[in-house]
C-alpha cells in the first residue's frame, strides 16, 4: 500500500577507483624459495609466530630461506608510510619469492 | 611475488572485504582459529604449527582471481522510486544508512544543497579507503540531505569531506578496534550564522546544526569510505557519533584567549572546520578554586585516567592531540589569574606523569607481568634520536616519572558548554589516526543572500509556544 508521496532517489555512494591489479602465479613448491616475514609488531607474539612458521616450513622444505621481519621494519608505527614505501625495493633486494604477514590480534 | 596473510578468526570478514576492495575476489588468508590474546604460548604454537602453517602453504599454492569492476550509477540516475517507508527499507537493505531514518535524497533536494557551493558537483575531493570510493561534491550533498542537514550547511560538509580525504588523516584506520569517532569542531562567524549550540548541552543532540552535521560525518565515513561495523569497521565496542562542537567565541573574546580556529593557524574572523578522532570521553570534571586547583583537578581526573592509559600509543607514534572542553566560567577563573590556554596546556603536560615502564611496555604491559618490562618503545632511543625531550630519559630507572601528554602544544582546548557551570571534559584522541586537520570554509560568492533566504524559510517554521518560551 502506498503511503504518502513518491520519492525518486539517487545513489549515496561514490564510484570505486580500483586500478588494474596484476596477479602472480602460485608458489606451489617452497623448496629453494625465499620467504619475507612482515610484521606489525602489535603483539609480543609476532616473533613467536614467525619462529614457529620457520621451524615447520623448514621441516617440509629443506632449501627454504627466510628474511627476518626486522629487516623490513614495523608495518604499524610512526614510520609505517616510509616502511611501506621502501618495501618493494627491500623485497626485491632480498630476492623474496613470497611474503607471510599477519592481521588481527 | 605472492603473499599470504595470517588472520585471527575474528578479523576474517574484514580481510575478505579488504581483498575485494583491492581488486581481488579473494587474497590468500591463513585463518588462526580462536582469539590470540586468550591462548597460552603453548596453545599458540600448537595452533600455528598444526593448523596455520598448512593454510600458509595452501594459500601460496592457490590461484588468485581478479574481481570484476563493479558498475556504478551516474550521479543523477534515479536508483529507486517509492514512498517514504519504501525508501527507508531500500536504504536499510543496501546498508546505505546508519540505522536511523534518512531524508530521501531526491535530485531536487540535492540541488538545493549545491546552491551553497560554487564548486562543480562532479569535482572529486579525494578517494576514501578502505572501499576506495570517490568523495565528490555531489555525494557530499546527497549524504548531507540524508543526514538531515540544511542546504546552508554545505560549506561545512565539504570541509569535513576534505579533511577525511587527506591521506594523513588516515581514514583507513577509522575501523581500528579502539572504535574512535570523528569530532567536528566549528569556529568563526559561521557558528552564529548557522545557529550552532555552543552553550548548555553543547555536545547533546537537539540543535539541528550540531546534530545533523555530526551525523553526516559518521554517515559519510560509512557510505564513502565503506566503514561498516563487523567487517571494515572493527570498533570492538565503539560508541555513537559525536554532534559537532562549536566554540563559544564570545566567551573566548571576553577572557582574551585565542579561539581554537586561530590556534589552528587561521585568522580571527575566518570560519574554520576541524575534524579529529576521539577515542574516549572523560567523566564530567567539576572544578573550583584558583587556577592551580582547577588545573590539578583536570590532571587527576583526565590526565591520570584516559590520557595516562593511552599514553604509550601517543608517544610511540610521536603525535597525539587530546582535547579539553571547558566551560566559560572556568576560562574566566583561569584568565583572572593571568592564565592563557597555553599556560593550562603547559601545566597539564608538566604535572601528569607515569612510571616510564608504563609508557614503554606497550602490548607487554597488557599481559600479567611480575615486574615492569621494557616493551615496544625505548624512550632513551627516542631521546637520542631527538624525537622527544631529554627529560624522558634522565635515568634508566623504569620507575622514573615521565610526562604522559606527548607535547603541551598538541593539547587542544575549546571553550563551550553551560557558561555558569564549572565543568570540563577530556576527549582523548587516537595518535596518528584522525589527527586534527582544519579547513577554511569556502563560501559561495552570494553566501549572504543565500543565507538570508534560508533564514527566512527557517523562520516560517517557528513560533510554537515552546519556541517562545525557550530562547537559543
Amino acid at each position: 500500500m502506498k503511503n504518502g508521496p513518491t520519492y525518486e532517489v539517487v545513489w549515496p555512494l561514490g564510484k570505486t577507483s580500483n586500478s588494474a591489479v596484476k596477479v602472480n602465479p602460485p608458489v606451489s613448491d617452497l623448496n629453494g624459495k625465499t620467504i619475507g616475514e612482515l610484521s606489525v609488531y602489535l603483539t609480543p607474539r609476532d616473533d613467536l609466530m614467525f619462529a614457529t612458521i620457520r621451524e615447520k616450513l623448514r621441516q617440509r622444505f629443506r632449501d627454504i630461506r627466510f628474511v627476518d621481519s626486522h629487516t623490513f621494519g614495523m608495518l604499524h608505527g610512526p614510520e609505517e608510510n616510509e616502511v611501506v614505501d621502501r618495501l618493494p625495493e627491500l623485497l626485491h633486494q632480498h630476492g623474496v619469492d613470497a611474503v607471510v604477514t599477519g592481521m588481527g590480534t | 611475488m605472492r603473499s599470504v596473510t595470517v588472520v585471527a578468526a575474528n578479523f576474517m570478514p574484514q580481510a575478505k572485504v579488504i581483498s575485494r576492495t583491492q581488486g581481488f575476489k579473494s587474497l590468500p588468508l591463513a585463518e588462526y582459529p580462536g582469539i590470540v590474546a586468550f591462548d597460552s604460548d603453548e596453545v599458540f604454537v600448537e595452533k600455528m604449527a598444526n593448523v596455520v602453517v598448512d593454510r600458509i602453504v595452501e594459500g601460496l599454492a592457490s590461484p588468485i582471481e581478479v574481481a570484476p569492476a563493479a558498475a556504478a550509477p551516474k550521479p543523477r540516475d534515479v536508483v529507486f522510486t517509492g514512498d517514504f517507508d519504501a525508501v527507508q527499507d531500500h536504504f536499510h537493505q543496501n546498508l546505505w544508512t546508519d540505522g536511523l531514518p534518512i531524508a530521501p535524497p531526491t535530485i531536487q533536494r540535492v540541488e538545493e544543497f549545491l546552491r551553497f557551493t560554487d564548486r562543480s558537483p562532479d569535482e572529486v575531493i579525494g578517494t576514501l579507503l578502505p572501499e576506495k570510493r570517490e568523495a565528490t561534491v555531489w555525494n557530499v550533498a546527497v549524504n548531507g540531505v540524508m543526514a538531515g542537514c540544511r542546504p546552508e550547511y554545505m560549506p561545512i560538509l565539504l570541509g569535513i569531506a576534505e579533511v577525511m580525504a587527506e591521506p594523513h588523516w588516515r581514514i583507513e584506520d577509522a575501523g581500528a578496534t579502539p572504535g574512535w569517532e570523528p569530532l567536528v569542531i566549528v569556529n568563526g562567524p559561521i557558528v552564529k550564522e548557522l545557529d550552532f549550540n555552543y552553550g548548555a548541552g553543547a555536545m547533546r543532540v537537539g540543535r539541528q546544526a550540531n546534530s545533523s552535521i555530526g551525523r553526516f560525518a559518521r554517515l559519510y565515513m560509512r557510505n564513502i569510505a565503506g566503514l561498516l561495523p563487523g567487517t571494515t569497521d572493527k570498533g570492538t565496542i565503539a560508541y555513537t557519533f559525536n554532534v559537532a562542537l562549536a566554540e563559544d567565541e564570545d566567551a573566548i573574546a571576553k577572557v582574551g584567549w585565542k579561539p581554537f580556529g586561530v590556534e589552528r593557524g587561521f585568522a580571527p574572523g575566518e570560519s574554520v572546520v576541524t575534524v579529529q578522532s576521539v577515542m574516549s570521553i572523560s567523566p564530567p570534571i567539576y572544578v573550583g578554586g584558583g587556577a592551580t586547583e582547577i588545573a590539578q583537578r583536570i590532571v587527576e581526573a583526565w590526565g591520570e585516567g584516559d590520557v595516562k592509559y593511552w599514553s604509550q600509543t601517543g608517544i610511540m607514534f610521536r603525535q597525539w592531540h587530546p582535547l579539553l572542553v571547558l566551560t566559560p566560567c572556568i576560562a574566566e577563573a583561569l584568565a583572572k589569574e593571568g592564565w592563557s590556554k597555553d599556560d593550562l596546556k603547559r601545566y597539564l603536560y608538566e604535572n601528569t606523569k607515569t612510571p616510564a615502564w608504563f609508557v614503554e611496555g606497550g602490548a607487554e604491559r597488557l599481559r600479567p607481568q611480575p615486574v615492569p618490562v621494557h616493551g615496544s618503545i625505548d624512550l632513551r632511543q627516542l631521546v637520542e634520536a631527538g624525537e622527544i625531550p631529554k627529560h624522558y630519559a634522565l635515568s634508566d630507572d623504569m620507575m622514573r616519572m615521565v610526562p604522559v601528554f606527548f607535547r603541551p602544544e598538541t593539547i587542544g582546548i575549546v571553550v563551550a558548554g553551560d557558561a555558569g557551570r564549572n565543568q570540563c571534559k577530556g576527549y582523548t584522541q587516537n595518535h596518528q589516526q584522525g589527527p586534527p586537520i582544519s579547513k577554511q570554509l569556502k563560501l559561495p560568492a552570494d553566501w549572504k543572500e543565500l543565507l538570508s533566504e534560508a533564514r527566512e524559510r527557517q523562520a516560517k517554521g517557528s513560533g510554537s509556544e515552546r519556541c517562545k518560551s525557550i530562547s537559543h
